[in-house]
């Protein structure tokens, strides 16, 4: 499929970036310690900052990835949606309030309220490094999908526009910019993804029951993937052949959200464990919508044929040129497109923080100023956000919701059984945490390394996710190893 | 190299929240459970969510209603949480 510089679109993208940047640029001024800069001086209020954690967590995955995902896979496209929501009910019942209780700035920070250990400190930082980096792929490969058909740049230099962006954003404000462009942006995605919506039942002219009973109905459905009966694509089966798969990512879905550092340190931002539990639940209901309305947005490409059989990733934004034209268009893929300048921000934070404030700061003994610190942090930054760009470039091509699921199955292996076990549980040990997090992550990232994702048919692991056997092994080392050393 | 700090408590629940820290348990075992089911199904028995209901299927239906439930969840347990430390 080829695209064309289009000349609204493209004054709407601007606008809306140029919004972006200002709101980053006033709040620069408000950063004056580190403190400020990590969380935002802990003084978001829990109203903005659920909205917030809505348009952290609604990343491209969710908005561009998903939506692709339905179109071609049908049911196993919106396992993805209720999957990333069943997430935040962990992070609700078990995580939000004592993760409060206990963290300053990092994720390391919680695991080390009780003890301080050099081992798990460096174990912590590694993985939160890791597991952001792989959470960063997605939203640039969203970006530079976007930037295509939007702009009629080229995927590469999309990625290189996008990183730009970001590390200005990251550089000068951090948290305090990054909360507001995603309360902004969270209302406006969720406004974005009603109106889309409301066009795919307007134009085919059914009710919402009456539009998806119509796609099971149909003997013979067209999809992007080939005609098919439509009571099969709306079944699990067309994506996960291996059933194994399917209970694979669900587990890691599931466990992942409460694990990702970059949702982590947002319950830093808030000033009491009750505001922390009051802004989970209003991203549970904001994001709850949104993905109830991710079916429609789908099926809606599926049914009205805008997709790109080369990037599924632009299933979305074409269906809303198919519903509204240029406009809306424009509107849809710049909304889109400050998701993942959004989420990118909280991601290089979460990532920079584990880099300068756990390694460099605490890790390996440099003692600082609260300026000093700061410079440390955006220079990491802007390492962190070129190797987002670089890693982005390699990955072109893959579906951003299947790559972040890859995310979230090393976040659950790696970091939720360091953190319940130390939360919960009073014989956790340093060298269980430890031995957790490194088994955690070198067992989900060798099973990827082996599995079908990078090796194909010759995969040596049958799942492409490989939370089923990671996340139970790091629970078993850690708690093992506690056990052993009580003992 | 390990070093015990002298603040702060091992398991992170004061005594005064474990009364709501319990309650959300059960609605996570709940949760959880209705989750796992809906996993097993679509991993074992895909018939099952194939199976016609209220003009959708199953797999939908049951989809729509895990992520409905979870923010039923959220604003109950919000409602609870507040109302004990109302209380306290």
């Amino acid at each position: 499929m080829s695209y064309t510089f289009q000349p609204i679109a493209f004054g709407l993208f601007m606008i809306i970036t140029a919004l972006t940047l200002g709101i980053s640029w006033y709040a620069a001024r408000q950063v004056k310690t580190a403190s400020h800069y990590f969380v935002a001086g802990g003084g978001v209020k829990w109203l903005v900052n659920g909205i917030a954690f809505a348009g952290d967590y609604l990343s491209a995955a969710s908005f561009l990835g998903i939506a692709g995902m339905i179109a071609f896979y049908g049911f196993d496209g919106f396992l993805y949606s209720i999957g990333f929501l069943a997430g935040w009910i962990v992070a609700l019942l078990l995580i939000a309030e004592p993760l409060r209780r206990c963290g300053k700035y990092t994720f390391c920070d919680a695991l080390l309220y009780k003890i301080e250990d050099k081992g798990v400190r460096l174990a912590g930082a590694v993985s939160t490094l890791v597991v952001s980096l792989f959470y960063l792929i997605p939203q640039v490969v969203g970006a530079g999908s976007i930037v295509q058909p939007l702009l009629g740049l080229s995927y590469e230099v999309g990625v290189v526009l996008v990183g730009a962006l970001v590390i200005f954003i990251v550089a000068t404000a951090g948290m305090v910019s990054t909360t507001y462009v995603q309360f902004i942006k969270g209302f406006l995605l969720l406004i974005a993804a009603f109106m889309l919506t409301i066009g795919v039942l307007w134009v085919a002219g059914l009710g919402p029951v009456e539009f998806i009973a119509e796609i099971i109905d149909t003997s013979a459905l067209v999809t992007p993937r080939g005609t098919m009966n439509g009571a099969l694509f709306m079944a699990p089966g067309i994506k996960f052949t291996n059933p194994l798969d399917f209970a694979s990512l669900a587990l890691a879905l599931i466990l992942g959200t409460a694990a990702l550092p970059h949702v982590l340190i947002r319950y830093y931002t808030v000033p009491t464990p009750a505001d922390a539990r009051k802004s989970t639940v209003i991203a549970i209901a904001a994001i709850g919508v949104f993905y109830m309305l991710t079916l429609f947005l789908g099926l809606g490409a599926m049914y009205f044929r805008t997709v790109d059989p080369a990037n599924q990733n632009l299933s979305a934004p074409l269906l809303a040129e198919f519903i509204g034209g240029e406009i809306f268009f424009g509107i849809i893929s710049s909304i889109a497109f400050a998701t993942i300048l959004g989420t990118v921000s909280g991601l290089i934070m979460a990532a920079a923080g584990a880099i300068a404030h756990d390694i460099w700061t605490v890790y390996l003994g440099h003692k600082m100023s609260d300026q000093e610190t700061l410079r440390m942090t955006k220079i990491t930054a802007v390492g962190v956000g070129i190797a987002a760009i670089i890693l982005g470039i390699i990955a072109k091509g893959q579906n951003v919701a299947f790559l972040v699921g890859l995310a979230f199955a090393i976040a659950a292996s790696a970091n939720l059984p360091a953190l319940v076990s130390v939360l919960f549980w009073k014989g956790t040990t340093a060298r269980g945490v430890e031995l957790g997090i490194w088994t955690g992550l070198a067992s989900s990232m060798g099973l990827i390394a082996i599995g079908p994702t990078i090796m194909g048919a010759g995969a040596i692991f049958p799942l492409a996710n490989p939370g089923i056997v990671s996340i139970p092994l790091s629970f078993i080392v850690t708690f093992g190893v506690s056990m052993a050393q009580k003992n | 190299m390990t070093q015990e700090k002298k603040s702060g408590e091992i398991v992170a629940i004061p005594e005064k929240d474990m009364k709501t820290f319990k309650r959300g348990l059960v609605l996570f075992v709940v949760y959880i459970t209705a989750y796992a089911l809906f996993t097993i199904a679509g991993t074992v028995r895909k018939e099952i969510l194939m199976t016609r209901v209220f003009d959708m299927n199953l797999g939908i239906v049951g989809g729509m209603l895990i992520i409905a439930s979870a923010i039923i969840i959220a604003v109950y347990y919000n409602w609870y949480a507040g109302k004990v430390e109302a209380e306290a």
